[in-house]
């Protein structure tokens, strides 16, 4: 048992919610979705969220894409005509400047997130990106899940990859 | 009886204008963020434009359909920003 667990998940719960908001912000969004958590998750220094992804194929550049992709689309079925759909799906990054972070996250995340530390709490582990990565794998609807269609990923390898991860560490 | 018919006629003359798939409640929905998503940025375009022009936050407010407050919490530190960045450039 590590005597600094809390320490580091402290540390760790800091990173994915100031990165999560900042990569919300670059892709245009003012709060995170679970699709920023994600990617936070693959960001982390503990590797495990990137190589669970990268078990079933997908990187961050493909996550971003997909999602892209999926606002374009959505766009498309909305109505509107796919080449104006796709120019206007183009992220913009959002400056607000020097805001105090506040670890607004949306609804999505937050859920995410909490499920995510209730697996690390369960197995008595450091909190880690593949945490995350699991409770993704088991995210129904919303933006995120249908990301992780769109890049062909299998849920229940994606699981056993995160779950992988962790029982190597 | 007969209301009820005339609303499921009036909702399946709305749902045939609509562009989504009406029997995939998933990828209507994903439209609806998708617009939300839009709907945001048109948001942000168009106050920029308004503060440009010299319009107040009662003002810009009153056109969005908000309080004062909820104008100036969505929009102010962006726009501080933004000035700010404008300046740099100078």
């Amino acid at each position: 048992m590590n005597p600094f667990k809390a320490l580091d998940d402290m540390r760790t719960i800091k990173q994915l919610l100031t990165e999560s908001e900042r990569i919300a912000r670059d892709l245009g969004e003012r709060e995170p979705g679970a699709e920023h958590l994600l990617l936070s998750a693959m960001a982390l220094p503990d590797g495990s969220g990137a190589r669970a992804m990268a078990t079933v194929g997908a990187d961050a550049d493909a996550v971003r894409s997909a999602l892209v992709a999926e606002q374009a689309d959505a766009l498309v079925s909305a109505g509107m005509p796919r080449e104006r759909a796709e120019a206007l799906a183009v992220p913009e990054p959002l400056d607000d400047g020097d805001r105090p972070r506040i670890y607004a996250a949306g609804p999505t995340a937050r859920e995410v997130f909490r499920a995510a530390g209730d697996r690390a709490r369960a197995s008595k582990q450091r909190l880690a990106g593949a945490h995350v990565v699991a409770a993704i794998a088991d995210v129904e609807h919303g933006t995120v899940a249908r990301v992780l269609d769109r890049l062909g990923v299998d849920r229940q390898r994606l699981s056993e990859a995160a779950r992988a991860e962790l029982t190597a560490s | 009886m007969c209301q009820l018919q005339l609303t499921s006629g009036a909702h399946d003359a709305y749902a045939a204008r609509m562009p989504t798939t009406p029997d995939d409640p998933a990828a209507a929905i994903a439209a609806v963020i998708g617009l939300r998503r839009l709907a945001d940025r048109m948001e942000r375009e168009a106050v920029e434009r308004a503060v440009d022009e010299g319009w107040t936050w009662q003002q810009i407010a009153q056109a969005l359909g908000v309080t004062r407050q909820a104008a100036h919490k969505r929009h102010a530190a962006r726009l501080r920003a933004r000035s700010r960045h404008t300046e740099e450039d100078r």
